[in-house]
């Protein structure tokens, strides 16, 4: 669905992203790990459009995407939870999720769009009984998952999670994975989940890679990767929360 | 005028010193067009609309727009103070140093209200006010353009994910506000002459209002210009005039000292922004 070849971004003239290559299939849960300024959230920010590459290619559903707007590409089916949530916090918990079907939303659409909250209000019902708050009074948890409400009203077929575990507390991280499991199925939805919480993302993912400084240094299966020594060593040992239960 | 600054507020968290150039423009335009081209008044009231649209789109796109990627809200509010000198000079050498005037909208005589005198202009200001209020009100809160040009001011990296054309809101910002501006320079003309040079004490005083008032509130703006202009005549009718518009800067001052959300403007608000 995704495939990413030989990515490389530059800030400025710093090298951050060194011919990066990985790819999504339909229906995957792929995880990337990799510690604080590996290029996680440049690689995410990347593929949503906001940072141009200086070379390389990425790929979705068959059509070359690279350095297309970041309006197009929320269009075509990829929708980010960015890095600490970025809510709009001085707007409501229903203003947000309404923002976050702007691309499609057209008169006589009102109604479907509607239903869709009502969707996004039945798998996160705490949000509906704050729709009325302003987005900035709800504790951690909740914000992470108005931002995962609000990425979903885009209804995109590719979501981009970065590190929705960020800020939240343990028992609540494992509430949001949970909730990422059932999305994954319920809504068919394809994922790819940036994470620091390796132990915890890896039981839910089917995929994963870790990055280090830019590069991608290894790639493989949950099952591998949780028993890989290296990364055990680099990322499960200090690795503080407890089991995810699905 | 302190409605103009709410607008460009809402959207990009700048402020926008040249607010008070639209007015002056709305002013002049209208003095133009009605006066020297001789239209009939819907016309030439449409005609001065598109000027000042045109004008707030030029200015955005030239002198914003570039400056966007820098992220810097000093400079871009710099900026605007330069586009208001620039604007300030092409209006002088266009019409010269004198003030112009035009009559009022509606001819009649003035109703008396409690012992004053309102002049059936002031009415009309008044009432183009309101329903600006409205308007906007309902543009701000009701439609999803509205809540997008707002969402655009509170975080645009988390606005463009929504699919949301950032740059694009941005222009359409400035063309509200010089088109709120202008009018509101159409309509006060025939009471208080417009001259060249006005804008920098309209853009005080609006500011002025908009902050007491509580940026980014409408209603807001609206009382706070009331209060001020109540203030202000009182100051001249017992004071003497030369402080009136000294009082506009004193009550700013007094007001960003102890109520820094204004006074309608909601703590929560201005906290979560800051957060
Ligand atoms: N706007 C920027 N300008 C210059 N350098 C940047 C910028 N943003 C990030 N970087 C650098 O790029 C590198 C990768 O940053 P990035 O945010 O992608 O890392 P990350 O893997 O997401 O880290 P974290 O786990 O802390 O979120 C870091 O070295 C960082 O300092
Ligand atoms: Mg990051």
């Amino acid at each position: 669905m995704l495939r990413i070849k030989n990515l490389d971004v530059h800030y400025g003239k710093l090298y951050i992203l060194k011919k990066v290559s990985l790819h999504i299939k339909k229906g995957e849960l792929v995880t990337i790990l990799g510690s604080n300024g590996a290029g996680k959230t440049t690689l995410l920010n990347t593929i949503s459009g906001l940072i141009k590459p200086t070379s390389g290619e990425i790929v979705f559903e068959d059509r070359n995407i690279t350095g297309m707007e970041p309006d197009k590409i929320v269009k075509i089916g990829i929708s980010q939870v960015p890095e600490g949530r970025l809510i709009f916090k001085t707007l409501t918990v229903e203003e947000n999720l309404l923002l976050g079907s702007y691309h499609r939303y057209k008169i006589g659409r009102k109604k479907e769009i509607k239903n869709d909250m009502e969707t996004i209000y039945s798998l996160f019902p705490k949000l509906k009984d704050r729709r009325k708050q302003l987005a900035g009074t709800l504790s951690g948890g909740e914000q992470q998952m108005l931002a995962i409400g609000r990425a979903l009203m885009s209804k995109p077929k590719l979501l981009l999670l970065d590190e929705p575990s960020m800020g939240v507390a343990p028992n609540v991280v494992k509430e949001i994975f949970v909730h990422l499991v059932e999305l994954l199925k319920s809504l068919s939805l394809t994922m790819l989940l940036v994470e620091q919480n390796a132990k915890s993302a890896l039981k839910i993912a089917h995929r994963g890679y870790v990055i280090e400084t830019g590069r991608i240094v290894l790639e493989g299966s949950s099952e591998d990767l949780l028993s890989n020594k290296d990364v055990q060593r680099a990322y499960l040992g200090r690795d503080l929360d407890a089991e995810v239960i699905i | 005028m302190g409605i103009g600054f709410n607008i460009i507020y809402n959207s990009t968290s700048i402020i926008n010193l040249a607010q008070g150039e639209f007015v002056v423009i709305g002013g002049l335009g209208m003095w133009y067009f009605l006066e020297a081209v001789k239209l009939p008044f819907p016309l030439a009231f449409i005609s001065t609309i598109v000027v000042a649209a045109v004008a707030g789109l030029l200015m955005e796109r030239l002198t914003i727009r570039p400056l966007m990627k820098k992220l810097d809200l000093l400079l871009m509010i710099m900026v605007t103070i330069s586009v208001s000198i620039l604007i300030r000079g092409l209006l002088m050498f266009k019409f010269g140093k004198e003030p112009y005037t035009y009559p009022p909208f509606t001819e009649g005589e003035p109703i008396v209200l409690f012992g004053a005198v309102i002049t059936q202009q002031i009415l009309w200001v008044i009432g183009i006010t309101f329903l600006s209020i409205v308007l906007l009100y309902l543009f701000f809160n009701k439609t999803l353009l509205g809540r997008a040009m707002k969402a655009c001011s509170i975080d645009a990296k988390a606005a463009r994910l929504m699919g949301i054309n950032v740059s694009q809101i941005v222009m359409l910002s400035f063309v509200i506000s010089a088109v709120v501006g202008a009018i509101g320079g159409i309509a006060i003309t025939p009471i208080s002459l417009m001259e060249y040079d006005k804008g920098p004490m309209l853009a005080v005083k609006g500011f002025c209002a908009a902050i007491v008032g509580g940026l980014g509130k409408s209603r807001g703006a609206v009382f706070g210009g009331f209060l001020l202009g109540i203030v202000e005549s009182l100051t001249a009718g017992y004071l003497h005039s030369g402080f009136k518009d000294a009082v506009a800067l004193l009550i700013l001052l007094f007001v960003l000292f102890f109520k820094p959300a204004g006074i309608f403007g909601s703590k929560e608000a201005m906290r979560l922004r800051k957060l």
